[in-house]
């Protein structure tokens, strides 16, 4: 162990003093600087791991607008982007397909980037430099002190050399364009950086994040380099290009070391928790629908509930299940009426300690986005359940069935209640029952909610009171608490938590029935630790640090 | 630096000629069009998701006839009905689930590629459909200014877990694809729509507008520099879709071009009246219509709504479309006919232009019944105004037997045998259009007299 594993561990010691964590790093008791792992059991699973493949993917709209807010030091308004396309989402997370980089993506891009030129060349942070005569219009100077810092810092690397010259160009010709209509130096001196940092802003290298493998024609495994790996975990953390401090472990090359990588995720966890699960756990859990609603309206009160008690459970070390029970949650004057809880609460959002509230299943955004302005449905709230926290994906009804299901829903009474319509439908026959089994009984437990999240005995319509007795798997439960604590007892529960922080963290399908890799990988990330499930952050800390995310295969798994 | 010789113009070249060989799938059809005359120059391809009511054949009528106040109603109101076909007896595309194919394959016929395997995992780039009627009828004339437009209302982004995984969302997003792999985005934005085709706002000198587009133009010449030096570090794969990036890029650069030789065509003006989904509409209508007046494009589409997304075009309406579909048809029957209406007056639009007689214009859904799905005898119209009596215009054509068929699935027609017949009047002969059981049968739809 070097001098920088001592420096670790005096950081670890204060740390521990600070947070009160257990012990030094666990990373230093190990020869193999890629584990933190004391279990060795856990240790052996982290060792048969495989790499996982390298990163292809697209940004998305709000990365786009990130990276670029940073690039520039302006925090840059989402209206920018309001008549873009959407970003597609897949597995429940942003997801952009190639095939939407057509030309009406780059229609979106090439308009909009001159509102955001605007406020580039505005920037002090862009403009480091100015020039006053024409005199000083070469590339060597000024411009090349403004251009190509900043590329290199939305590439995320070093620029190439062919790369840099091609900017110059660019310059120039922008020089050269700006010449012909404008007399002033300093405004030709302008547009033609505006002509290269635009092409910057609308370069692949920047537009996409690809992992490029050694040699185009290389298949097989390699590590990371520092830069990539700074990339991957500024975006998992930030949704945005590397801040200044991960940015100088990528160029001094020191982020490839676990230790140090491993304490700047702790660092981000630590720092960047709130923007962390606002995009993670927002994306997860839907929860991120309600962040641009207007600040003092109960929709935004409940986003701020959401992603405040998902953080909570980030920074204090809490497990998975305490995403369904974490035994507090963030009220105020106004929440706390909504959900009808009596007692004295601040008019700021405050945390307070109650197993009514506060599990994503119990939050006021959950259970108003999981039904319709005018009534819930216990089938998709159930749907919900199955793939967001079990990871099971319910098909949809093949469209041979409708007919039947037309004549099923005919042929029950105005005066079934909501529990006995269901039942009629999963007992028309196995090709129904055969999903609705999954979703129907999670959905009625959840009934006692409306679709604003307030509690309810009798629906407001018919009067009919609400049933929420079931069961899940056959265990009866009565009440929605127990419906958490069973669903929080499923293995597979802990399972689904590992393979979400995966796609999302790595921007993958993860298919743990069809690849080993990736069963190995969930495995893994959801071993216990001391007999306890591990927590949410102990999982995020395993992922960054094992070899599927710290080294990748091109061209196929190995 | 010299301005003779630029390197966006060598680009621009080099760029024109990988484009081309790239069309292969037209190959067929240019070769053969001279081998009739064509009657028809434009194309406009409109669509609305969730179907209309449609009863059944036994009423003889199907609330389209506009005298019991259904969704065609507005057809005769507006007094283009005459220019208007009503086709009966149409299947739509119907693999997986029809909002997905009857939207992606409106215009192909084609079925979608889905991932229904033994292996449930997808790869969410995974989209697969045909070139659509209105890019076949695009490559008819390569060398318009802009090779088509497309319009629409909004964009879902995603549905769920058990569809994504299966088809990609962006199959409820495009009736437009240029080939196989690429859809083609709508234009939701009537100012961006304007851009698009007159390059900027007419509040602009000509001199400030023409530098500002040529300062644009040279950041696209300069994204297209440094892709080129990036893609020699690329694996195959990723070369592969960067391409349709760069392609992406040229062909905005193009736009860019032919917008600075628009400046001579009428501008229309932007529309100021009504709630924003019928102004925006009308807008983009009428911007299209001033494109085709001034030849700056053959082709079109227009996407009234997508058919699962929130879509309720004016605030009287008391229900989303897909909503109405299933649960309640009067809201649907308004929702049909602010559409309708919108169509009627792209047809009124056309026909004040002078450009009826030179188009056709089609209105199609992907499925009739909405509460069952059914793919059967969906709402389908051609409209356009006869030259030489080519067209049968004014009436109901039937695509079944029997009217009374027009409810029986096995006895619908594939709207390809309609596409195939269309081209036709475009001077494309083709021997067959659409995949699978959506092949066209060789056999005359109706529409041609």
């Amino acid at each position: 162990m070097g001098w920088s594993g001592n420096v670790a561990l005096v950081l670890c010691l204060a740390t521990a003093v600070a947070v009160g964590c257990d012990g030094p790093s666990d990373s230093l008791l190990k020869d193999d600087p890629g584990t933190f792992e004391d279990d060795p059991e856990a240790a052996k699973l982290a060792e048969t791991l495989a790499a996982g493949p390298a990163m292809t993917r697209n940004l998305s709209n709000r990365e786009y607008l990130n990276a670029v807010s940073d690039l520039i030091g302006e925090r840059l308004p989402r209206e920018l982007q309001a008549g873009w396309t959407a970003t597609t989402q897949f597995s429940g997370f942003d997801a952009v397909p190639w095939m939407n980089l057509d030309t009406k993506v780059v229609r979106d891009l090439s308009e909009t980037l001159e509102a955001i030129l605007d406020r580039a060349v505005a920037s002090p942070k862009v403009m480091t430099c100015q020039v006053t005569s024409a005199d000083q219009l070469a590339w060597e100077g000024c411009a090349k002190s403004i251009v190509e810092p900043f590329a290199t810092r939305a590439y995320g690397r070093p620029l190439a050399p062919a790369e840099a010259e091609s900017l110059a160009r660019r310059y120039a010709d922008g020089v050269a364009l700006a010449q012909e209509a404008l007399t002033d130096p300093k405004e030709i001196f302008t547009d033609g950086v505006r002509a290269a940092l635009g092409s910057v802003l609308l370069a692949p290298q920047f537009v996409t994040r690809i992992e490029v493998p050694p040699t185009p024609d290389f298949t097989g495994e390699r590590d990371l380099d520092a830069y990539e790996l700074a990339s991957r975990i500024s975006f998992m953390f930030t949704a945005s290009i590397p801040d200044d401090e991960l940015w100088s472990k990528a160029v001094d090359g020191t982020l490839t070391n676990p230790d140090v990588l491993r304490a700047q995720v702790e660092r981000l966890l630590d720092t960047k928790t709130d923007v962390f699960v606002q995009s993670f756990m927002g994306q997860w859990f839907d929860f991120r629908e309600y962040e641009s609603t207007e600040p003092g309206t109960l929709e935004h009160t409940m986003w701020n509930e959401s992603w405040r008690v998902m953080a909570d459970i980030v920074k204090e070390g809490l497990p998975a299940k305490a995403i369904l029970q974490p035994g507090f949650t963030y009220l105020n004057q106004e929440l706390a009426a909504h959900y009808n809880l009596v007692g004295q609460f601040p008019s700021e959002l405050t945390r307070v300690e109650t197993a009514e509230r506060g599990g994503i299943l119990q939050q006021g955004s959950w259970l108003s986005l999981s039904a319709t302005p005018l009534k819930t449905s216990p089938i998709h709230r159930g749907r919900l359940v199955q793939d967001r926290l079990l990871c099971k994906v319910i098909p949809p009804p093949d469209s041979s069935l409708f007919e039947e299901i037309q004549k099923v829903t005919a042929s029950i009474p105005a005066t079934a209640s909501v529990k006995e319509r269901l039942e009629t439908h999963r007992n028309a026959g196995p090709a129904c029952a055969g999903c609705h089994e999954y979703m129907d009984p999670i959905g009625l437990g959840l009934e006692g909610f409306d679709m604003h999240g307030r509690l309810r005995n009798a629906y407001a319509d018919t009067g009919r009171p609400v049933e929420t007795e079931s069961h899940l798997l056959g265990k009866p439960f009565r009440t929605f608490r127990e419906l958490n604590a069973m669903i929080a007892e499923l293995p597979e529960y802990e399972r689904c938590a590992a393979e979400k922080l995966t796609i999302y963290s790595t921007r993958r399908i993860v298919d743990a029935t069809a690849s080993k890799a990736d069963a190995d990988l969930l495995t893994y990330l959801s071993h216990p630790i001391d007999g306890r499930p591990p927590s949410v952050r102990q999982m995020i800390l395993r992922l960054v640090t094992s070899k599927a995310f710290r080294r990748v295969h091109h061209g196929g798994a190995k | 630096m010299s301005r003779v010789l630029s390197r966006r113009n060598v680009l621009r070249g080099v760029g024109v000629c990988i484009a081309l060989p790239l069309l292969e799938s037209a190959l067929p059809i240019r070769l053969a069009h001279a081998q009739l005359t064509p009657k028809k120059k434009r194309f406009i391809g409109c669509f609305f998701g969730s179907g209309a009511p449609m009863p059944d054949a036994a009423n003889g009528d199907w609330g389209y006839s506009g005298n019991r106040g259904g969704a065609l109603k507005p057809l005769a109101d507006l007094g283009v009905a005459p220019y208007v076909a009503v086709m009966r007896g149409f299947r739509a595309v119907n693999n997986f689930d029809v909002h997905w194919s009857g939207t992606a394959g409106f215009l192909s016929s084609t079925p979608v590629g889905t991932t229904n395997s033994p292996n449930p995992t997808s790869d969410p780039n995974y989209e697969r459909c045909a070139k659509s009627l209105d890019q076949i009828i695009a490559d008819t004339h390569p060398s318009a200014p802009i090779r088509s437009l497309h319009a629409g209302f909004s964009r879902v982004p995603s549905w769920d877990e058990g569809h994504d995984r299966v088809g990609s969302i962006n199959y409820v997003n495009s009736i437009a694809w240029r080939d196989a792999t690429s859809p083609i985005s709508n234009i939701t934005d009537p100012m961006q729509m304007f851009t698009r085709v007159f390059g900027s706002s007419d509040k602009l000198s000509n001199a400030r507008a023409a530098y500002l587009l040529e300062r644009r133009k040279s950041i696209l010449d300069g994204v297209l520099d440094q892709y080129n030096h990036h893609k020699a570090t690329l694996s195959s794969a990723d070369k592969h879709r960067l391409e349709a990036y760069a392609q992406s890029i040229r062909e905005v650069e193009g736009e860019l071009t032919s917008a600075a030789n628009a400046t001579t065509c009428a501008r229309p003006a932007e529309e100021t009246g009504g709630e924003a989904y019928v102004r925006n509409f009308r807008t983009m209508q009428k911007i299209i219509i001033a494109a085709m007046q001034c030849d700056l494009t053959r082709a079109a589409t227009i996407m009234y709504n997508d058919g699962i997304g929130p879509n309720r075009p004016t605030s009287t309406v008391a229900a989303e479309q897909h909503d109405s579909a299933h649960n309640n048809w009067n809201t649907l029957i308004q929702i049909n006919q602010v559409q309708v209406a919108l169509w009627g007056e792209l047809i009124a639009g056309l026909k004040a232009a002078d450009l009826l007689k030179e188009t056709v214009v089609v209105l199609g859904s992907n499925m009739s019944d909405g509460r069952t799905h059914n793919s059967a005898n969906v709402p389908l119209l051609v409209a356009s105004e006869n030259v030489a009596n080519e067209m049968k215009l004014g009436q109901e054509v039937y695509g079944t037997p029997t009217p009374a068929a027009v409810t029986d699935l096995a006895q619908n027609r594939n709207m390809s045998d309609l596409w195939v017949d269309l081209l036709k009047l475009y001077g494309v002969n083709v021997t067959s259009l659409g995949e699978g059981p959506y092949k066209s049968t060789g056999k005359p739809s109706g529409i041609l007299v």
